[in-house]
């Protein structure tokens, strides 16, 4: 098994309510500078102590994430993690240029001498209005601009795209990925239309904002669609991402954690504008199974977070037996483990048990 | 309409203006039409064969060629086409090869706009590099979610681009539309 640290790089200070976008009237750039330099901090320990994987993701318009742009967060840390593979979990693709995406992967593909995996995403509902994309062509846009991605990373000759949603005269990127024929692609499968997709075009999968039966569910979807289509995936080609807390003992990863919750509320991003989630959803965005897919973003209790495997808590015991029933659930061999709440030196130690107490056991497990 | 093998001939004209050439197996594209709109399409239908005689296409083009043409060939013709567009600089204004089988060797200096276009369904790997190696300046096109059949699946995109570059010739990398949304 392999381990990921993901920090969506929240901003530390106070903010006016909740909701989505979030007015940025108390913003504060020095508590903005440290709550990245922190997050920054947090990769580098996690290289240190052995994760696989520092991860990133875009997210725009509320202090739940400084990262509008992962592309440049992963560009400062191929100076700063020196093993470990950056992902890019993910670009939400469909709302961005995909030319830029293929520029900006290689780039760091190469800066980071071809450490770099590609997720490529559909993104929360609440992103597509970030840049006024209609969710119901989300999609579509997603599975043309991924082609014209690949085809710019292999495509070796200047050329042109003719697409439905993207249009192109002449393409000829520089820098080249490192990786070939390309870095290892990802895309977000919780719907069973993604599962089929991903499986067509033997792409990894990744889990988020969902729970283990869910996932359970959409893993076994995405195999039998593999089959059909000739391959099996392995661990290497699911990633789930789960909260997570680790203290040196159970007791004190439960006090830490609710402490932490009392300091504020935290609210999901996708669920943060009920009007705007239902219009999304009205548009066609979730698919077939629109109702499953909206309740995996609906927020519940701690407990109930933990009995779904949404978050693993506890001491390194604990939570080597939580990321187990994940494993045996869904057969996901890379575990990307999200920081539940910045809480400074106890998140710092946190990190250190998962590399020296969980993450040794993690790798046993499997072989 | 079924020409004998090996033959070319004219199966439908339509539009006015400048004279685009447009020879392909089977009936007529259905980009034709949008085609049609810009430019008067001079419509050749080809015999049931894998590849036209060279001397095909001037046979043909010759009696209508009072100016320069447009000319647009499909994998059976693109040989032929891309011979007679070498040979006569002056009678082919700009060239468009849709889904052509990798080109072999071109005489002399390839002086005509040249475009192929590859549906990303089927288009071979590496098909950039193969054009290019043979006609340096060959503009490759992907036409999205299409394979050879790509002027009836997507008319509207390959009406497009066939417009854009038959009025513009290597100039047609500048757009000239307007990103403006409201004045």
């Amino acid at each position: 098994m392999k381990a990921a640290l993901f920090s969506p790089m929240r901003y530390h200070g106070p903010s006016n309510g909740s909701g989505w976008p979030v007015a940025s009237t108390t913003y504060s750039s020095e508590v903005a500078e440290k709550s990245m330099q922190s997050s920054i901090a947090q990769f580098r320990l996690a290289d240190e102590v052995g994760f696989d994987w520092v991860t990133v993701a875009e997210h725009h318009y509320a202090p739940f994430s400084l990262n509008p742009n992962p592309m440049v967060t992963a560009g400062a840390l191929t100076q700063v993690v020196r093993r470990a593979k950056i992902a890019l979990l993910g670009a939400t693709i469909p709302i961005l240029n995909p030319v830029r995406v293929a520029e900006e992967f290689a780039m760091i593909d190469t800066m980071s001498g071809g450490r770099v995996v590609a997720g490529m995403l559909r993104g929360t509902p609440n992103e597509y209005v970030t840049y006024n994309i209609n969710p119901a062509e989300s999609r579509e846009r997603f599975e043309e601009a991924l082609k014209l991605i690949v085809t710019a990373w292999t495509e070796t000759e200047p050329f042109g795209w003719q697409g439905r949603y993207y249009e192109y005269r002449t393409v000829s990127i520089w820098p080249r990925p490192v990786q070939k024929p390309y870095p290892r692609i990802y895309m977000s499968g919780s719907s069973p239309e993604s599962g089929e997709f991903a499986a067509r075009n033997r792409i990894g999968l990744g889990f988020a904002f969902t729970n283990v039966p869910l996932a359970k569910k959409a893993a076994a979807h995405y195999r039998e669609h593999a089959a059909r289509a000739g391959w099996t995936p392995t661990g290497d080609d699911v990633i789930y991402r789960v909260l997570v807390h680790v203290a040196d003992s159970d007791e004190q990863a439960l006090e830490d954690i609710t402490r932490a919750m009392q300091s504020g509320p935290r609210t999901g991003l996708s669920m943060a504008n009920r009007t705007l989630e239902g219009a999304v959803a009205d548009a066609g965005y979730y698919g077939r199974d629109r109702e499953a897919q909206r309740q995996r973003l609906m927020p519940r209790s701690l407990q109930d977070r933990i009995d779904t495997g949404q978050i693993v808590l506890g001491g390194p015991d604990t939570v080597v037996r939580q990321v187990e029933t994940i494993w045996r659930e869904l057969g996901a061999g890379i575990i990307d483990f999200t920081i539940a709440h910045d809480m400074g030196e106890k998140t710092l130690h946190a990190i250190e048990l998962l590399g020296t107490k969980v993450l040794p056991r993690m790798r046993e497990m499997v072989s | 309409m079924d020409a004998p093998a090996h033959q070319v001939a004219l199966a439908h004209t339509a539009g006015s203006g400048a004279p685009v050439v447009w020879l392909h197996a089977g009936d007529k594209p259905a980009a034709v039409s949008r085609l049609a709109r810009h430019f008067r399409v001079l419509g050749f239908t080809i015999g049931r064969t894998t590849r036209i005689q060279d001397d095909a296409v001037a046979n043909a083009i010759g009696p209508h060629a009072s100016e320069p043409v447009g000319l647009i060939a499909d994998a059976t013709s693109a040989h032929a086409a891309l011979q007679f567009a070498a040979a006569r600089p002056d009678l082919v204004r700009a060239l468009v090869l849709i889904a052509p089988p990798a080109p072999d060797k071109v005489p002399g200096e390839f002086k005509t706009p040249v475009m192929a276009l590859f549906g990303t369904r089927n288009a071979p790997a590496h098909i950039g590099r193969s054009m290019r190696e043979i006609i340096s300046g060959c503009h490759v096109m992907f036409v999205y979610d299409t394979d050879q059949d790509m002027a009836n699946q997507r008319p509207e995109a390959v009406a497009a681009i066939l417009r854009e570059f038959l009025q513009a010739g290597d100039r047609f990398l500048v757009t000239s539309k307007s990103g403006k949304i409201y004045p």
